[in-house]
């Protein structure tokens, strides 16, 4: 058992891009992003109440 | 007084999150797509359009991609590329971020180190191995 604290979503990948003069170049994805309590309550999130 | 969810709980709770947010990106008819723009936001740079379904289901929260999103035959422009929306076929944004030769959601090195991302016309950009995951932090 652990304490909901945040959420944290993550997109992450790669890839190439290749010029027409066949050099070639790479593509790293690394994004992130940590929704915080506050930010949650944005959304719905309510502790602690009873439903 | 903060509540605790029990391991089992949260791996529920972190594959429907993954779950929800990667079918989004088939909503459409057809398969979703990742498309850079310039930094207004429309104006189209390259469009890599992936498999249908985006995503493969969520284990342990993370949604893996199925197979490449390509672009063939990039529009291509002389501006710098700074955005990038995931969408699905009818256009609506699942998810977007930013783009830059580093330090951005999405990294491209262009070759050179002036900090655009310049992708020339024709050119084939392919996005592979995407991975959408949540957690509890």
């Amino acid at each position: 058992m652990r304490a909901v604290g945040k959420i944290r979503m993550k997109f992450t990948g790669r890839g190439t891009v290749k010029n027409p003069d066949g050099t070639e170049r790479k593509i790293v994805l690394q994004g992130e992003q940590l929704v915080t309590e506050k930010e949650a309550r944005k959304y719905g999130y309510h502790p602690g109440e009873r439903s | 007084m903060a509540i605790t969810l029990a391991s089992g709980a949260e791996t529920a709770a972190i594959n429907a999150a993954a779950n929800a947010v990667a079918v989004l990106v088939d909503a459409g008819s057809t398969a979703g797509h990742i498309r850079l723009t310039l930094a207004n936001g429309t104006t189209e740079v390259a469009t890599c359009i992936g498999e249908d379904p985006f995503f493969g289901s969520a284990t342990a929260g993370v949604c893996t991609q199925n197979g490449d999103a390509i672009d063939p035959d990039a529009t291509g422009n002389a501006a710098a590329v700074t955005l990038f929306q995931l969408r699905d076929s009818d256009n609506a944004t699942v998810l977007s971020g930013t783009v830059a030769e580093s330090g951005g959601d999405l990294n491209i090195d262009d070759g050179d180190t002036d900090g655009d991302v310049i992708i020339e016309p024709n050119a084939v950009v392919t996005l592979s191995g995407i991975t959408l995951e949540f957690s509890i932090a």
